[in-house]
């Protein structure tokens, strides 16, 4: 069960047919207090880049993109009452949604967490 | 004063979403039957309401505070209403 990241900062996380999203702990210290998060319906089919959650900081509001194409299947409701959660453990409990993706493969096609840290590095 | 007041057909006024969700600068207000009735002009979080707050023009007929609007935000409307100013009264005195 390893992690993969995107270039848009979200985390994906295979386990078993079920893949979990969120967004990497690089995201929320550069969003600062998440105060708002707009979470997928459950069911609706979503494409690999294409918007599938809101996250609002403080600072600004920004979208969370579909790291592989899939149907979502669960969303963690525990974050309406507290998004502050992203900011505490935001590749854990700070999850987003959760996915069924159409084709497993798009997740091996994306950075591991070394990849991720050397793209990160690069940004400075 | 007074008839530039009598003539003003937009008011600022304050504007607390229902939700959690903020509405940010530029955002549509819309009145109960859905007309356009203007605009977000700052929108955001306010730490001392621990929730979204807002300000922005509408026509002056709306204004009054406790007028139910609707801010369209990413294409959909959520529910706001009209409050009166400042959200939070100052608690310090000026010397």
């Amino acid at each position: 069960m390893t992690t993969r990241y995107t270039k848009d900062h979200e985390w994906i996380r295979l386990d078993g047919d079920v893949a979990t999203v969120g967004i990497s702990e690089h995201a929320q210290s550069a969003l600062g207090d998440i105060v708002y998060v707009e979470l997928p319906e459950i069911g609706k089919q979503v494409e690999q880049g294409g918007e599938a959650a809101v996250v609002e900081s403080v600072k600004a509001a920004s979208d969370v993109y579909a790291p592989v194409s899939g149907q979502v299947v669960a969303v963690n409701e525990a974050l309406d009452g507290s998004p502050a959660t992203i900011n505490e453990d935001a590749e854990g409990k700070g999850w987003f949604f959760r996915l069924r993706p159409s084709s497993p493969a798009q997740i091996d096609a994306l950075m591991t967490a070394e990849q991720y840290k050397e793209y990160l590095a690069t940004l400075e | 004063m007074r008839a530039a007041l009598a003539r003003a057909s937009r008011k600022r006024v304050g504007i607390k979403p229902d939700g959690r969700a903020p509405a940010r600068e530029g955002t549509e207000i819309k009145s109960a039957d859905g007309e356009t009735i203007g605009k977000v002009t700052s929108g955001g979080f306010g730490p001392s309401v621990n929730g979204p707050v807002a300000m922005g023009y509408v026509e002056t007929k709306l204004a009054a505070p406790g007028t139910p609007v609707a801010l369209i935000v990413r294409g959909k409307p959520l529910a706001a209403s009209v409050v009166a100013l400042p959200f939070v009264p100052h608690r310090y005195v000026r010397i």
